[in-house]
């Protein structure tokens, strides 16, 4: 037999692992003992653990592989249906996963795990390591790394030799914390962290999240999530838990050098601390990047007041996208905007009719900036919206800055209308959840009068608008030339709504397209010949979800023959073909309208490039295996027609 | 303008600047000294492999320098070799593999990647068994470590 293989290193090892599957990787993970040290780290950095449950490593395994682990899942350890032996065996299995995967890169934590009972061990100290032992044994561990002239933390170039190397060092017993989470997400490889709360709260999480970035872990976090608290003003009531601190939430921000995107489920952030004490502990980003209103700002006690030697160089937070659900006020909002001068998207569910929107429109006047809204209608009174929408105030702004960019985010490609945004440059509001202030008449004419407005108009998602008719509907279609998205669901629209057949200023724009359970009274079958007349003329078209009523699926085909799928659909043979070139999603969710497949076939014809697409399907079987042998590409959800029944 | 390379053993090989600077290591001594005439000496590469490593940088020195991927998806990195770098990289195993630590080492990228997608292709859909054949290795596993890792790696078998 001849020799092994000449030696092979990391380097190249890693390099050719890039060209094979996990299969293959595995295979050669079999070969030999020597190459299963060279490939075990290629394969396993693949893995990823979810769920004690679906998990086949035992702890042996565990402690030989889990420090190769880059992306864990914890879910569904300690569910309610569990007994407490399960829930001890899931958190046991817990417990060695965050011990050994300590170079996780992406942590997701779907359960408590900060305070839930069986998982107290994660919270003590390591027997026998005392806190000064355990302080030294980290310095020891940080001189060493600064020794070889490579912090991981700063490496983000580092080579996978290199971050092997060091790594080594890093998986010693030291524990830095006297008490608090040992866990693996104190990695310095962590680059993504999604806490699910439950009952812990933010601050817990926050704070030694912090703790840990300050004491030069967590260095390479970009991305946090922390989600899934009960509504803040909720636990106040119950439990009287405070809101959450300003300060707190900007020394978390600060601490962490790299951190870009921030979510924070339920924030109700209050405003604790004074501007000048802000000002000292965090100073704002130079001059240029704000524009303050010294009219509506408020009288702020000086800065200067504060020791000069307390002031701090203006930190440079990395901050793009901030998540928060709630705003306690105002203040607090724009106290936190003036620091993060990186902030290119400002998602907020609720606005409680205060008026955050000057604060945002005080500190960001950058082009690109997207504010994105949720849940705002409810809270937002008619009076203002136009007071900040209006053609006085709203232009007069805008006059004097620079100009706002029209904006649309990019929709998601699996689900296109699952976040109620629509966006016109950083003025934007989304339209749902009341059927009390929603967009009303008298707001669709004020943007379709306002030249700003209605140009800069990109997105309006309609949902239970009460106070609006087909008058509201068309101000906006034709005077709105770059609105791209528009959702219209569960409102009451006159029949009459599309019967002006002259072409929408919006026809060379409009991308995104949902009609959903619209109440039409008694004239349905008009709406519907009038509504396919315009949709026919949208060359733009990528995605268009239609449902709720019969008469909706038929706006693109014609169904005056329509059977119930009894008969085969005809539109072909007997219309001109509308071919949507760009359409890339369909969804037709109409539970009276089960598509056949010859009138499958058809669809597909008229959308030759569709992707994805959704449908009340009369023989599912049918469509189903139609779609496997002709279009195995294609992501489908078919919907049985005896759904209903 | 020509430099001299020297092998591990010792001989001298005249070549373009040009080619020599497709390797990122021999471009940045050469930038570091400056003009100089001295030899540049590559303790690490032997003449053989160093003949073919120049055969190489001769025939692509006037490609563009390849833009780094670092941030694209690896899995989505295409296996294709071109038809002269395919013909190029049919030597033997123990070559082969020369050549790509000599380019690791020389930090010649487009023919690191030749190499790897080499060894990848051989890889690629093989067996254990199979693998061991192509690359004459002895399974050093008993029967029960074969076992036992075939079941801790069974998670990659159906993905």
């Amino acid at each position: 037999m001849q020799p092994p293989p000449p030696r092979l290193n990391l380097d190249a090892v890693w390099r050719i692992a890039d060209y094979l599957s996990k299969k293959d990787l595995a295979h050669c993970c079999q070969v030999s003992k020597a190459w299963q040290d060279l490939w075990t780290e290629p394969l396993w950095s693949q893995y990823q653990w979810k769920g004690w449950r679906e998990s086949t490593l035992s702890s042996q395994v565990l402690l030989r592989v889990g420090q190769y682990i880059g992306n864990v899942e914890l879910s569904d350890w300690d569910a309610s249906g569990y007994d407490d032996d399960e829930k001890l065996a899931g958190a046991r299995h817990c417990e060695d996963v965050l011990r050994t995967c300590v170079n996780v890169g992406t942590l997701k934590i779907h359960q408590n795990i900060f305070t839930n009972r069986f998982l107290k061990t994660l919270w003590t100290i390591e027997r026998g390591g005392s806190v000064a032992k355990d302080v030294n044994a980290n310095a020891d561990d940080e001189n060493e790394c600064q020794s070889t002239g490579s912090m991981p933390s700063s490496s983000s170039t580092t080579t996978r030799t290199s971050r092997t190397l060091i790594r080594k060092k890093k998986t010693g017993k030291s524990s830095f914390f006297r008490d608090g989470p040992r866990l693996a997400i104190f990695s310095d490889y962590l680059t993504t962290l999604r806490f699910a709360n439950g009952h812990t709260s933010a601050e817990y999480a926050m704070h030694w999240l912090g703790l840990a970035a300050r004491n030069g872990r967590l260095q390479s976090l970009g991305k946090v999530e922390l989600v899934g608290q009960a509504i803040r003003r909720e636990r106040n009531r119950r439990h009287k838990e405070p809101p959450l601190r300003l300060s707190l939430v900007l020394l978390f921000i600060r601490s962490l050098p790299r951190l870009k995107h921030f979510s924070l489920g339920q924030g109700d952030i209050y405003d604790d601390i004074p501007d000048a004490v802000v000002d000292a502990a965090f100073p704002p980003p130079p001059e240029e990047y704000i524009k303050r209103s010294a009219a509506a700002e408020p009288k702020k006690t000086s800065s200067s007041a504060q020791p000069q030697s307390r002031r701090r160089e203006p930190s440079t937070i990395p901050l793009e996208t901030l998540n928060v659900s709630e705003f306690d006020s105002p203040s607090a909002l724009a106290k936190l905007l003036r620091r993060l001068p990186a902030l290119s998207t400002l998602k907020m569910d609720y606005l409680d009719g205060k008026d955050y929107l000057a604060a945002i429109r005080r500190f960001h006047h950058s082009d690109d900036f997207h504010l994105k809204t949720k849940h705002v209608a409810s809270d937002l009174t008619e009076a203002h919206w136009a007071s900040f929408f209006g053609d006085d105030g709203y232009e007069q702004t805008s006059s004097s800055s620079s100009s706002l960019k029209s904006t649309l985010s990019p929709p998601d490609k699996f689900a296109p209308l699952s976040t109620t945004t629509a966006s016109s440059g950083g003025l934007s509001l989304a339209f749902g959840y009341s059927s009390v202030h929603g967009i009303t008449d008298r707001i669709a004419k004020a943007i379709a009068q306002s030249r700003i407005m209605s140009h800069q108009l990109t997105g309006l998602d309609i949902y239970r608008a009460s106070n609006l008719s087909y008058i509201g509907v068309e101000a906006l279609f034709y005077n709105c030339p770059n609105l791209r998205m528009l959702s219209l669901e569960c409102t009451t629209i006159s029949g009459t709504l599309f019967q002006n057949s002259m072409p929408w200023a919006c026809r060379n724009t409009l991308s995104i397209l949902t009609l959903f359970n619209l109440n039409m009274g008694h004239r349905e079958q008009e709406f519907a010949a009038a509504a396919r007349h315009h949709i026919r003329q949208l060359p733009q078209l990528s995605h268009l979800s239609l449902g709720g009523t019969w008469v909706l699926a038929d706006m693109v085909m014609d169904a005056s023959d329509m059977g119930r799928g009894e008969r085969l659909y005809t539109v072909a043979a007997k219309d001109d073909t509308i071919v949507w070139p760009k359409m890339t999603y369909f969804s037709l969710k109409s539970p009276a309208r089960y598509v056949t497949l010859p009138e499958f076939k058809v669809m597909l014809s008229m959308f030759p490039n569709t992707t994805k697409i959704e449908l009340w399907a009369f023989n599912t079987t049918e469509v189903d295996d139609w779609i496997t042998v002709h279009r195995p590409d294609l992501w489908y959800i078919l919907y049985s027609c005896d759904y209903y029944g | 303008m020509t430099v001299i390379l020297v092998s591990s053993d010792n001989q001298d090989f005249k070549v373009d600047k040009e080619v020599a600077e497709r390797s990122i290591l021999i471009k940045n001594m050469l930038e570091d000294v400056g003009e100089s005439d001295s030899p540049i000496p590559l303790p690490n590469v032997t003449s053989a492999v160093l003949t073919k490593v120049i055969e190489y940088c001769e025939h692509h020195r006037n490609d563009p320098v390849q833009v780094p991927e670092e941030t694209d998806d690896p899995r989505k990195r295409s296996n294709d070799i071109e038809e002269w770098d395919m013909k190029f990289m049919q030597v033997d195993q123990e070559m082969l593999f020369e050549i790509i630590l000599a380019a690791n080492y020389l930090d010649i990228k487009p023919l690191l990647d030749v190499g790897c997608k080499t060894v990848a292709n051989i890889i690629k859909g093989k067996t254990p068994e199979e693998i061991r054949k192509a690359f004459n290795i002895v399974n050093d596993f008993t029967p029960e470590e074969e076992a036992q890792i075939k079941k801790e790696n069974e998670w990659a078998e159906d993905r």
